[in-house]
């Protein structure tokens, strides 16, 4: 296999070395499992080729980008080839007269918006990762992020899509226009699909003008449920702010810690921006400012120092893998992560989150774009102890249900992968046979990132060797 | 392979949620581009050695020695993971196996049998003073490398009047920590020994690594004397000379993200260059030049590589003179220059000692 791979990137372009094995074997899930090979592709046609090759030999092929994902989506369960696909890193044009830009999938998000700002455009979905995630990454997983609220999430952005299918062909998705009814919309499809149907290998992208002026604003409240409750009104009021976060002690003191951000330790914190011409947006401020006190917020801050705004939004960015410094040997798992309710649902979903924690004897922080209904959880636990991974199945389990329960999703942002699989194939049972019959169209070998969704194994938990060392049961 | 060193960075390595904010700006990374060659991988590669998933093999080895402890992983780490710690003592548990370079097993024995990493003839800066304030240290690479450059710091330090000694000089040994290898306790105890009959109270470093292992290195207790690094000096100095040409500054990582000196060079350059121009990338982000952690003796092309790209940052800032105070990062920018490139490259005393001699504009 090498030999033909070789032929196609060239030698410095294909490694089976088990350095590269192991490293490509992991992302930032709890998952670990080795690919046989990595290739890196540069263009569509040796993406072709490689799939060509592979669907001959029914040898499994797993896209992936930066590797940033948190629910084992690039992780090769099955082995085989891992497609690096990083070097495809052209922007390939803007187009601010057409509002859109094309792109290949190994782009990283924050430079894309590098890219876009001289033009007064961006890209809006901002998730925490910006800095290294790539748009194919984005796209496959439906990633969203801070502002998602107000622009929506990658997949409100994707116009058009070149994808390699399985066997070798290369297909065009969509338009290179703002709007299509040109029959079914197979780029939205591709969308969230985390590599089982293709390989992304170009993105027509809507880009959005800069906003003139942005605020932010920071509120300061005693008590958890408050927060949660100021949100869904906020919402239901019908103001779209263009951020509406949410920090529980945990997110908080993490930062604090980590990155000395200097945040006040209460229960909660709400971070929120507006964008637009300050005329237009000063009297949502207010309104919003009027239903923060009212739900019993106080010390408001109100910034539009474009320092003092990207430091705070820096900050929120950093909660991830800040919350490892919250307690001493309590490092975060990356689990349920990112649950999604109707945004009424809030406080409920907030507080049955933190019922669960208490219910088990575990540390589960709280935060995450809430004006979208998200929120993270931060498993706290000290992975080397059996009895504690034990209770945390367990509060995993609790908090999907609960999650069902508030007529919620899986995922929000991240993706199902192999960590969420069982509680999505939950909540999408009757579609699960309608997925397989699109995935053996597309797919007819299952090659591309088998055993994802909903082939994923029953048990995430032995679905993969674990990154963990897990000692003996005392 | 049986690992030791880094047991007890266990807790680092489980930290790392592996969120790959470390890829940003990583220059090993930058080069390669394969991911095994960035941050986050080395700490999974140490992960793996340690628990006895992986097997040491030449790419696992290159991998773990091609870091230049730049640091800047550190800094874009909201976990707090030190992945240098997890690198350097990645490379002790190697070395300790077996697995080192040649480059730096030389080194090492050059150390024992001339005193500096080079093995070459011991040159003294000759100038023995009774009663003198300081006792200046200059290091290997200064000595042997950049030693045009060092004579002008030294000039300049005469011409500025800074009442100098010097003393008989061993390697520091900083460097061998970094690539695995034990420095040498005796060394230590000798620096300790001439800095004592010199009678100063202040040892001044010229070399960014020296300054840092005498400042950090266990092995450097009771030295007894304040260090100080030539910036700190000159900060302090009036300094009788002006430039009027465009100047830049690279920030050495020993100097930078390693001893949190940033603003004492630039408020030297700042009283003599009022023309001065940061580089994109500066400060705590300021790109590493790629001649540390031992990466210019076992990887000297992806070395000099990083270098051009740091350079070319320079270069992209319009200024005339690039200044740095480091021999090993002078010596690397010095290295990655094209000749049509009309930069120049020299460290902040070197220069002020040249404007004073009216050789510079
Ligand atoms: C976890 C990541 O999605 C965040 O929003 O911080």
């Amino acid at each position: 296999m090498l030999e033909e791979l070789r032929a196609v990137v060239g030698d410095e372009n294909v490694s089976d070395d088990a350095a590269d094995r192991y490293v490509y074997g992991s992302d930032a899930s709890m998952h670990q499992s080795s690919p046989s090979v990595v290739v890196r592709p540069v263009s569509a046609g040796e993406v072709q080729k490689i799939l060509r090759f592979a669907n001959g030999r029914k040898i499994p092929v797993v896209p992936r980008g930066a590797g940033t994902g948190e629910s084992g989506s690039a992780v090769p369960i099955d082995g085989g080839i891992v497609l690096d696909l990083k070097r495809m890193d052209r922007i390939l044009e803007v187009r601010p007269e057409d509002m859109f830009c094309r792109v290949e999938p190994g782009v990283v998000n924050d430079e894309l918006n590098r890219q876009l700002k001289p033009y007064g455009f961006f890209f809006p979905p901002t998730p925490a990762s910006g800095k290294v995630c790539t748009i194919g990454g984005m796209i496959a997983n439906n990633a969203s992020g801070m502002r998602a609220m107000k622009y929506g999430a990658t997949r409100d952005a994707v116009l058009g899509l070149k994808v390699v299918l399985a066997n070798g062909d290369l297909v065009t998705m969509g338009s290179a226009t703002i709007i299509q009814a040109s029959g079914y919309q197979l780029e939205r499809l591709m969308v969230g699909s985390e590599g089982t149907l293709g390989v992304i290998v170009e993105a027509t992208l809507r880009v959005r003008p800069l906003p003139e002026e942005r605020t932010v604003g920071r509120a300061v409240f005693y008590e958890l449920t408050q927060a949660g409750d100021a949100i869904s009104k906020i919402v239901a009021t019908g103001i779209v702010p263009s951020a509406l976060e949410l920090m529980d002690e945990v997110a908080i003191k993490s930062v604090n810690k980590a990155l000395g951000a200097g945040l006040p330790e209460v229960e909660a914190l709400i971070l929120f921006e507006c964008d637009g011409v300050k005329a237009s947006f000063h009297h949502e401020i207010k309104k919003i400012k009027r239903i923060l006190e009212e739900c019993g917020a106080f010390d408001i801050v109100i910034s539009d120092d474009p320092q003092e705004m990207e430091k705070l939004w820096e900050v929120r960015s950093s909660v991830f893998p800040a919350t490892s410094m919250y307690k001493e040997n309590r490092i975060r798992a990356t689990l349920a992560e990112d649950v999604t309710a109707p945004v009424s649902r809030l406080r409920e979903l907030v507080e049955g989150i933190h019922q669960i924690a208490r219910d088990n004897d575990l540390l589960i922080g709280t935060y995450g774009h809430a004006g979208e209904g998200l929120i993270h959880t931060a498993f706290l636990v000290d992975p080397r102890l059996p009895d504690e991974w034990d209770r945390t199945r367990k509060a995993v389990d609790e908090v999907f249900a609960l999650v069902r329960h508030l007529g919620g999703t899986t995922s929000g942002e991240h993706g199902i992968g192999i960590s969420k699989a069982p509680y999505f194939k939950k909540e999408r049972q009757d579609l699960l046979e309608l997925m397989r019959g699109v995935k053996k169209v597309f797919d007819p070998n299952n090659i591309l990132n088998p055993h994802k969704l909903m082939d994923a194994p029953e048990d995430f938990f032995t679905a993969t060797k674990l990154r963990y060392p897990i000692k003996e049961r005392r | 392979m049986k690992t030791k060193a880094l047991e007890s960075w266990e807790r680092d390595m489980l930290r790392c949620i592996r969120c790959a904010y470390c890829f940003v700006d990583c220059p090993i990374l930058t080069e390669l581009g394969w991911e095994s060659a960035g941050a986050r991988s080395k700490v999974i590669l140490s992960y793996g050695l340690k628990e006895d998933e992986i097997e040491c093999n030449q790419l696992i080895k290159d991998r773990l020695f091609q870091c230049c402890l730049c640091a800047q992983c550190e800094i874009n780490c909201p976990a707090k993971v030190e992945v240098g710690g997890v690198v350097r003592a990645a490379r002790k548990d190697l070395v300790e196996a077996g697995h080192y370079f040649e480059a730096h097993r030389v080194m090492r024995e050059m150390v024992k049998k001339t005193g500096n990493v080079y093995g070459e003839e011991k040159k003294d800066f000759h100038y023995p003073k009774v009663g003198a304030e300081f006792a200046l240290f200059v290091g290997c690479v200064g000595k042997h490398r950049e030693e045009e450059s060092l004579k002008k710091t030294v000039a300049l330090l005469k011409k500025l009047g800074v009442s100098l000694t010097s003393i008989d000089e061993v390697c520091c040994g900083g460097v061998f920590g970094d690539v695995g290898f034990q420095a040498s306790p005796e060394d230590a105890e000798h620096i300790k020994e001439e800095v004592k009959k010199a009678k100063v109270k202040k040892l001044l470093t010229t070399c960014p690594m020296c300054y840092r292992t005498f400042k950090e290195d266990p092995r450097f207790e009771g030295l007894g004397v304040e260090v100080l690094h030539i910036t700190e000096l000159l900060e302090k100095l009036d300094l009788p000379v002006k430039t009027n040409r465009k100047i830049t500054y690279h920030d050495p990582c020993d100097l930078g993200r390693h001893s949190d000196l940033y603003d004492v060079p630039r408020n030297v350059i700042r009283k003599f260059a009022p023309d001065f121009q940061e580089m994109s990338k500066n400060r705590e982000n300021a790109h590493c030049c790629g001649a540390g952690g031992g990466v210019r003796g076992s990887f000297t092309r992806l070395s000099i590589d990083m270098a051009k790209k740091r350079l070319q940052e320079a270069i992209d800032t319009g200024a005339e003179v690039l200044l740095t105070e480091c021999a090993s990062c002078l010596h690397n920018l010095k290295n990655a220059r094209k000749r049509k490139q009309k930069i120049q490259i020299y460290n902040i005393s070197e220069y002020l000692s040249l404007l004073m001699d009216g050789e510079v504009g």
